[in-house]
């Protein structure tokens, strides 16, 4: 079920709400079996076929991991391990067969001239979500930073239908501590705040996301079938594009916080104003957040920690009070930084495009890590005029968009004819529509200039860079301040009414984060 | 702070309401919310008319509601495969077409219940293609099941509709209501329906479908595509018994109710055939297409008591202007069929009057004038 679907809005949501509130006069017991069937529910809908994989995967998990606590009592590390083993392996493959499998039999046939038929394996839905999730809880589990969960908690915790599909990737730890709670349920404050979340999320999916899509599509189509775009038609392309899936996802991002809160529980903030980031690194701990601190805890950390082991073994020295030497820069930041962000494309997807966009983000990442390293702790910058910030934040901008052309691309081909296209290589005149081009400037306008949802209900408490935050956006920031008053409440109902329009007008597109 | 949710819903429900008026207004001047009983009083009333309720679901409860106005003598229920079938090919025998109401063996046995309950012809033909004993295919149109009488539902369901369609096109809208304020409407109120006057498509008085001049114009384009209906239906590598069981309760139906029950297998372009014939790449998937063909099958056909009659390789399959596309006869295509039918023995048994020499005057003229798509015409 999406969550811009009329049946979701309408029907299902109001439905599952009342239900819970219902359920929590009686026991909170009863209440979150409601939320846990409401989620099966959900899931179900859509596809009702991968259902056995998300509950058989979370019950065969939810047994190893009280494995794992029973053979800590007895102190037996060795099956202690073997069975966290037992538990990556088991979680690791099951989304390799799902979301690799078509793809490695695919270039086998082309690496080793075989004849192969491509399986045809439907994806479970959330996946990649849930299977994070999952392995991050063993983990856990197996450090002992986490003791015995229920196991309705446990299913509550996975299940919860607001992240289920395309996250937040939620950590146990934020969550189950809310379910144990005597407070859990639904509360004013934030019922309100959640379906203002709600609400602001539907309207950048269905009236600016979706707008959008028609433009980048037009344009990868034209590359697939081997059309050169030109210049002005792929930096329209890749600009629609960009600003899609930042709309799409900040949408989503929106409304999966925003419905969690209407049932009384904080999902960790998942997008946070990225594009107002200065390098690379800032622009990955505001996008995607939840994803970012799952691969800097269980991806990246590991991987500096074993090279560091190494490195230190090997009698070189670590880097001290952020001084590090050329090879030991590409040994213990360049190399974790670029392996991790190769992983995190393939997660993206299976195909070389995604690989591509990992690793371009890793390089790319790895050259601001050593600009801090070598330019600005050796205090070589530092006092650089004021506009040399937002320079800073449109060539972050760029960058990224650069990077995204191989995220959006069908295949690798396709990326890099667009890549071409936008570097001026086919001279293809093409007209780029004034109204496309006056939409994308208010667009990067709300992007850069206007405060995000989470800052309009006041959810974050993170500052919003300094350079853009001038007295005109410090009163906007003031006037779009949310509070449930009168006139909020209008202007909620009617971008509600007009986001329920776009629907009924629009189709009910999937969002972008789905796929994976 | 309290009334924060009240206002709210408020907002959006005093915009809805508008929005819904503003609609229902809209709807019942251009004839797009009329009920699908009214329209086929109107078109019993005026031969003229084509009506196209706006979702497909509606499609059987309108054509029951025409089919119980006319009391026809023969019936034929299937997909599309089977909509240029025209009552003037069963002269002289009443005929009343409601293909486009059933896509599988289901839906076929409901329709034909709820026909039934209402009058019983003589005849009732069914479509019987080998991919409604395929399950994968059987399941792919499970969403086209009819409704029946619901009037709510069917107001509730084109609102938006009319939304959508005045959104995208506007045209349509702006002219239905000049032509209102200028009391000069006949194509107005000749199309019932936002479908009907947009693409001059919808269901003619016999319940043959009238197809736009564009449908025609692409029709050797579209023939190009050998693969195209098998692109579209799923098939399967055995004939399901699930659908044998079911084609058994639907003959017991219609004996039940004394009527004659003939299955037809309608023709598919010959290079298609070829393809399900052939295709090494397809031979999984056409298993059903083979064993739908086999004598066993066409024994069990005969011992339910169904009148089968297949056509996909009759020599009318060889000739392109018989098709619109790979999947779908002409109307050219079936009055071929159905002079081939008055030629088979068993068929006319049951159809003894059937005026064979008629139709093949009528394909003389439309062969003269080359016209295969509007031989008996258009409604207008």
């Amino acid at each position: 079920m999406l969550f811009n679907s009329i049946h979701f809005l309408l029907l299902f949501l109001p439905v599952t709400l009342a239900a819970f509130y219902c359920a929590t006069l009686v026991s909170q017991g009863l209440a979150k079996i409601v939320l846990i069937v409401a989620s099966i529910i959900f899931y179900t809908v859509w596809m009702p076929a991968n259902l056995w994989v998300l509950l058989g995967s979370t019950v065969v998990t939810y047994l190893l991991a009280l494995g794992i606590l029973l053979e800590h009592d007895r102190g037996r590390p060795e099956r202690r391990k073997l069975l966290l083993v037992i538990g990556l392996v088991f979680n690791l493959l099951l989304l390799g067969y799902f979301k690799y499998t078509p793809f490695l039999v695919e270039t086998a046939n082309e690496v080793f001239s075989l004849s192969r038929t491509i399986p045809r394996i439907v994806l479970p839905l959330g996946i990649s979500f849930f299977t994070f999730q999952k392995i991050a809880f063993l983990i856990d589990v197996y450090d002992r930073q986490v003791g015995k969960v229920s196991f309705l908690d446990y299913c509550l915790f996975v299940f919860f239908f607001p992240q289920l599909i395309a996250g937040p990737i939620v950590h146990h730890r934020e969550i189950i501590p809310q379910l144990e709670k005597r407070s859990f349920g639904v509360k004013e404050v934030e019922l309100y705040t959640g379906i203002t979340l709600l609400v602001i999320g539907l309207a950048k999916k269905v009236l600016i996301a979706d707008t959008l899509a028609g433009t980048q599509i037009a344009g990868f189509q034209a590359l697939a079938q081997g059309n050169a775009i030109g210049f002005g038609g792929a930096w329209m392309t890749m600009l629609s594009a960009t600003l899609q899936i930042y709309f799409d996802f900040s949408g989503y991002s929106d409304m999966a916080v925003g419905l969690a809160l209407m049932f009384g529980i904080r999902l960790p903030l998942n997008f946070n104003s990225p594009f107002k980031a200065s390098n690379l690194v800032e622009l990955w701990a505001r996008w995607h957040m939840s994803l970012t601190r799952f691969l800097t805890a269980y991806i990246y950390n590991p991987i500096v920690m074993a090279v560091s082991r190494r490195w230190a073994a090997s009698g070189r020295p670590l880097p001290k009070k952020g001084r590090v030497t050329v090879a030991g820069y590409f040994a213990i930041i360049a190399f974790p930084t670029v392996a991790t962000m190769v992983l995190a494309g393939i997660w993206h997807g299976a195909g070389f495009q995604f690989l591509m966009f990992g690793l371009l983000n890793g390089v790319m990442m790895a050259i601001c890590h050593g600009w801090r390293q070598f330019v600005q702790a050796r205090g070589w910058a530092g006092n650089e005029p004021g506009f040399t910030k937002p320079m800073a934040v449109v060539a972050t901008f760029i960058a990224f968009l650069f990077t995204l052309v191989f995220f959006k691309a069908p295949s690798l081909s396709v990326g890099i004819q667009m890549v071409a296209n936008m570097l001026g290589q086919h001279s293809v005149s093409t007209t780029v529509n004034i109204l496309d081009i006056g939409l994308i400037a208010i667009l990067l306008g709300v992007v850069w200039f206007l405060p995000n949802s989470q800052e309009i209900v006041a959810l974050s408490t993170q500052k919003r860079p300094a350079a853009l935050s001038s007295g005109i956006q410090a009163n906007l920031q003031r006037y779009l301040t949310w509070q449930p008053s009168a006139g909020w409440a209008m202007a909620m109902g009617t971008l509600g009414f007009v986001s329920l329009i776009g629907i009924v007008i629009g189709r009910e597109s999937p969002f972008l984060y789905f796929q994976f | 702070m309290k009334k924060y949710l009240p206002i709210l819903l408020m907002t959006m429900l005093a915009f809805s309401s508008g929005t819904a008026a503003v609609l229902a207004f809209a709807g019942r001047a251009t004839n797009s919310t009329m009920p699908v009983r009214e329209m086929a009083r109107r078109q019993m009333k005026d031969p003229k008319v084509i009506a196209l309720p706006f979702d497909l679901t509606y499609w059987g409860d309108y054509k029951l509601g025409m089919a119980a106005l006319q009391r026809p003598d023969v019936i034929l229920v299937g997909p599309s495969r089977a909509s240029q079938v025209r009552s003037d090919m069963f002269r002289p025998y009443s005929f009343y077409n409601m293909a486009l109401t059933a896509w599988n063996i289901d839906q076929t046995t409901e329709m034909l219940e709820e026909v039934f309950r209402r009058f019983r012809p003589r005849v009732a033909i069914v479509d019987m293609d080998y991919f409604m004993f395929s399950e994968p295919y059987v399941k792919s149109v499970k969403a086209r099941d009819m409704w029946f009488n619901a009037p709510v539902r069917y107001e509730l369901d084109i609102l938006p509709q009319i939304l959508k369609e005045w959104t995208s096109n506007p045209s349509y809208f702006d002219r239905a209501f000049s032509d209102r304020r200028r009391q000069d409407r006949p194509e107005l109120e000749r199309s019932l329906g936002f479908a009907a006057l947009r693409g001059a498509n919808g269901f003619r008085k016999d319940g043959s479908y009238q197809h736009g001049q564009a449908t025609f114009d692409q029709s050797v384009e579209k023939l190009k595509i050998n693969e195209g209906i098998l692109q579209a239906i799923p098939g399967a590598p055995k004939v399901s018994d699930v659908q044998l069981q079911k084609l058994s309760k639907l003959a017991d139906l219609a004996k039940k109710n004394g009527v004659i029950l003939i299955g037809i297998q309608f023709p598919m372009w010959q290079e298609t055939v070829k393809v399900l014939d052939t295709d090494q790449k397809y031979r999984q998937s056409s298993g059903v297409w083979r064993e739908f063909q086999s004598d066993e099958m066409q024994g069990r056909f005969e011992k339910l008591g169904i009148a089968f009659f297949d056509l996909s390789r009759d020599p009318v399959t060889t000739e392109y202007r018989n098709f619109i596309d790979a999947a779908h006869p002409s109307e050219r295509g079936m009055l071929v069929s159905l002079i081939s039918l008055s030629k088979n023995a068993k068929f006319l048994s049951i159809l003894p009057e059937l005026d064979t020499r008629g139709l093949e005057n009528d394909l003389a003229r439309a062969d003269g004038s080359n016209d295969a798509f509007t031989i008996y015409g258009d409604a207008h």
